[in-house]
């Protein structure tokens, strides 16, 4: 008998990524004013849970307060601080020097090189070994840290970084513009198999005019450039360039508060302290990452003091209850950008009429969904966009309320009329399709089976598929799927709205093969307009469309939790985005 | 003999490479490849499909079938077990020597911890048939067999880690780490085992030489170890020896969730990632252990038992 652990699933096709909600709240520079925030649960650090174990339901307290609580304030960028911003430190007390902080993860550690930063477990690590030029912190706010400042020209084709300098690679070589310039032109190049080549859209030329300046001519507007590319983590040119990428990824040298120590995959990884790190030598003396698959160990681990912190979730319920042992853990809890939806295939005879796919958000009880099947630890989706990214999110949008009346009216209106079967069917085609839930996915299996029960309901057959992710992709993008379900970034990943790649006919990652051409302009548009405000009515019309085209179900956004031991020290008062406190643990100490 | 041994390999070789030509078939017919493991997260990376394709160039996905096997069979013979997509730069062997010892020693231990209790357990229900330590050892046996060992670890792990605190939840990084999973394995070969050695033991019991021994006045202790145990354990043998075939595979539950880093995980892993010369390398090397194995016990059979000619 084998079982897929639900967490190397949900690994692939999560939202709640390192990436998602990156940390990158967005672009200043040229555009637009950014970003929100996560809402936290009141002044973070505690839980919007409510108190009561797993087995109730009362779920009332989680979906009612998020969407509603306080306006965070808008990001920052210090483009001119000379030393990052230290974030308001829950405990007084003075450090401790030394011990060894045990973090576990869901998944092997495949490499740790600035092409590997997109599986969140691997980001963790990695963020220890390197520095990148700019790094936004768990409140959204971008420091400069590699940098110390930088400017962009009006027209926004000109980016000038100031470095700093003192700076020394593990290898006790100095950080100078040479390693900015080799990064940046080496992980622009998809031939050289980098997956973060977008991150450098339309960027030109990288010019290194002095040991401390770099130049970055992009060849037309990016607004995500400083969002995404001056976030890359930086790497040792010459030691890169000697032994390649391929051997680099399993002994990198960065300029990070932690190098590499030791790297056994599928096991652990652990990083020590490097001493001449420019920001000081972190207090703990190693840190190290476990591999433990298996959600429900995970909470044991935690529970019994061997871990001090889980860098990927455990099971929604376990959640929970970590969240309310106040007396042990220090917990977090965010929101994630990537919503939980059902692409449909829009090229299927029965999802290819626009007022079949809003009936079909009419006859889903979402709100029902998210108690049931999450606790409460999500909140609704009105569209692509999540509603904490509050300098982007567009509330007037269609909503969808659950109205099986109104669904079935709307699909008979449709031409699908009942058949003798219970099912319905239109110029003899039935109204019968598959949906592919990722293999061992325990999270959202249930969803599936419920969402299943809504669609009968309504006279609708869908059947549930178990099928590995790879291949769910694969044959989604091929075009010879008819519906799955997971989480994913439409827009919001960086905090930058941009949608291109899953909303735009030929995108990448089009999985519904959605296909309107005012769609496609406006997504053009978007990318290329500099006025702030100019820029929000285009992402507001693109929402809009959205609610109303319906290319894919949408559900939900999910609520991530960080948990920390109680041992654990130096961690700050309340965190916007959770899953970014990571980069702080040169702060950290062991009571 | 020698005729019998060389035509086994022979045989041997053939099976190897005809499962090796099935298993690269499969998993290249299988839809989707290992790029959208390393683009994938939640579609941040935004890729164009241009450059997909650059990159799949880049690890050599969108050569012709044919080639990549040629390519594959030709480095294996060269001892080149080529490299994992996943873990990029990291050879394909350099995985399977860190996680094969791991998942070694927890199946050695455990088929170690079920002769020494199922050996005895059987012969003593079969001996005492139908008394009340048969009917528990029965009991006991069925629910070994039935139980999921996935939900006996995890109360394992609630028991011992969570309530007692006396082992880790997870690991394997010293001994204590290896006490429930050796144990979690070991339920169901005990089990098995322990049922085989009573039906032999019976039969055995039942045959004229036990007969013509009691005649002849010999104690039930001699006639036991003397005459019924050696026969009974042969076809017990048999089946261990079997399944050290298995020394490297049947763990992937357990190590999932004991997080131990062995090749089940690495294994399972890499089936879903599509690795492919991760799984290819894989599933070579535990064919041949079986073939290897297979041909080991029968030989070993036949050595033991005199009334077995091999031809």
């Amino acid at each position: 008998m084998s079982r897929f652990p639900d967490e190397t699933a949900r690994r692939v096709l999560s939202g709640t990524t390192r990436r998602t909600f990156l940390k990158r709240a967005a672009a200043l520079g040229l555009s637009a004013p950014v970003v929100g925030s996560l809402l936290a649960a009141c002044g973070g650090g505690n839980t919007v849970a409510p108190t009561t174990s797993t087995t109730s339901s009362s779920s009332s307290g989680a979906g009612a307060a998020s969407p509603t609580a306080e306006v965070i304030p808008t990001t920052q960028i210090n483009t001119g601080a000379s030393t990052p911003s230290a974030s308001p430190q829950a405990a007084a007390g003075t450090p401790k020097q030394g011990g060894s902080l045990n973090l576990i993860g869901h998944q092997e550690i495949a490499g740790l090189s600035p092409n590997d930063t997109g599986p969140g477990d691997q980001w963790v690590m990695i963020t220890q070994i390197h520095n990148a030029l700019l790094e936004m912190d768990e409140n959204f706010v971008f420091n400069p840290v590699l940098a110390t400042s930088f400017e962009t020209a009006p027209d926004g084709l000109t980016y000038t970084f100031h470095l700093r300098s003192g700076v020394k690679f593990h290898d006790g070589t100095d950080f100078s513009s040479a390693d900015v310039k080799y990064t940046f032109d080496f992980y622009s190049n998809a031939s050289n198999g980098s997956v973060i080549a977008n991150y450098f859209q339309n960027m030109d030329t990288v010019t290194a005019s002095d040991p401390t300046t770099v130049v970055v001519k992009m060849k037309a507007p990016n607004a995500a450039f400083i969002a995404l590319g001056s976030s890359v983590f930086i790497v040792q040119s010459k030691y890169h360039a000697q032994v390649g990428e391929k051997v680099y990824r399993t002994k990198p040298v960065g300029t990070g508060p932690f190098k590499l120590q030791e790297w056994v995959s599928a096991d652990h990884t652990t990083v020590a302290a490097f001493d001449q790190h420019f920001r000081g030598r972190p207090h703990v003396d190693t840190l190290t990452q476990k591999l433990v698959a298996e959600p429900s160990v995970r909470t044991i681990a935690l529970q019994t003091g061997q871990a001090d912190s889980s860098v990927w979730t455990v099971l929604v319920q376990d959640d929970l209850k970590l969240n309310a042992d106040t007396a042990h853990f220090t917990s977090f809890t965010s929101v994630s950008v990537a919503v939980n939806h059902f692409p449909i295939n829009n090229q299927r005879p029965f999802f290819a009429d626009k007022q079949v796919r809003q009936a079909m958000m009419y006859a889903i009880d979402r709100q029902k969904v998210i108690d049931t099947v999450f606790q409460g630890a999500a909140v609704l989706a009105t569209g692509n966009l999540a509603p904490n990214l509050q300098a982007w999110y567009n509330a007037g949008v269609t909503k969808y309320s659950y109205d099986v009346a109104k669904a079935n009216s709307m699909l008979d209106a449709a031409g699908w009329a009942v058949g003798s079967d219970g099912i319905r069917a239109k110029n003899g085609q039935k109204f019968s399709f598959v949906c592919w839930v990722l293999s061992g996915d325990q999270a959202r299996k249930p969803e599936a089976v419920l969402v299943q029960q809504y669609m009968k309901a309504v006279n609708i057959d869908m059947q549930v598929q178990e099928l590995p992710a790879t291949t769910i992709l694969a044959q989604l993008l091929a075009g010879k799927g008819d519906a799955s379900l997971f989480n994913w970034t439409y827009g919001g990943s960086s905090g930058d709205p941009d949608a291109s790649d899953t909303l735009r006919s030929n995108g990448g990652s089009n999985f519904s093969h959605y296909n309107n051409p005012q769609m496609d302009t406006l997504l053009d548009q978007g990318l290329k307009e500099t006025d702030p405000t100019k820029r929000k009515a285009i992402y507001d019309q693109i929402q809009s469309i959205v609610s109303d085209d319906v290319p894919f179900l949408y559900m939900m956004y999910w609520q991530w939790f960080n948990h920390f031991a109680k041992r654990v020290q130096g961690l700050p008062k309340s965190a916007l985005n959770g899953g970014q406190l990571y980069a702080k643990a040169y702060q950290w100490w062991i009571a | 003999m020698l005729r019998y041994v060389i035509r086994r390999f022979l045989q041997g070789i053939i099976v190897v490479f005809l499962i090796s030509v099935a298993t690269f078939g499969i998993l290249h017919l299988t839809p989707g490849d290992p790029i959208f493991v390393l683009i994938g997260e939640s579609g941040t990376a935004q890729l164009t499909t241009e450059q997909i394709a650059q990159i799949r160039h880049y690890w050599g996905l969108d050569q012709p079938l044919y080639v990549q096997y040629f390519k594959w069979a030709g480095n294996m013979f060269r001892g080149n077990f080529g490299e994992s997509v996943i873990e990029v730069g990291t050879p394909v062997s350099t995985l399977i020597m860190q996680a094969a010892p791991v998942t070694a020693k927890i199946n050695v231990l455990a088929l170690l911890l079920a002769i020494v209790i199922a050996i005895p357990a059987g012969i003593l229900s079969g001996v005492r048939q139908y008394s009340i330590f048969d009917y528990f050892s029965t009991l006991g046996a069925t629910l070994g067999v039935s139980v999921p060992s996935f939900w006996i670890a995890l109360m394992l792990i609630i028991l011992f880690a969570l309530k007692f605190r006396l082992l880790p939840p997870f690991g394997v990084s010293d001994w204590k780490g290896y006490l429930l999973p050796v144990v979690v394995l070991a339920i169901e070969q005990t089990a098995i085992i322990a049922r085989l050695m009573r039906s032999t033991t019976i039969e055995a019991l039942g045959q004229d030489f036990v007969r013509t021994a009691r005649a002849k006045g010999l104690g039930q202790a001699v006639v036991l170890t003397r005459h019924v145990v050696r026969n009974a354990l042969l076809p017990v043998v048999t089946v261990i020896g079997y399944r050290i075939a298995f020394l490297l595979s049947g763990t992937i539950v357990i190590e999932t969730v004991f997080a131990v880093p062995g090749i089940g995980q690495l294994f399972v892993n890499s089936v879903y990632h599509l690795d492919y010369q991760v799984v290819q390398a894989i599933v070579l090397i535990l064919s041949l252990l079986v073939v290897a194995a297979n041909l080991a016990t029968d030989l070993v059979y036949a050595f033991i038992d005199p009334r077995i000619r091999l031809t």
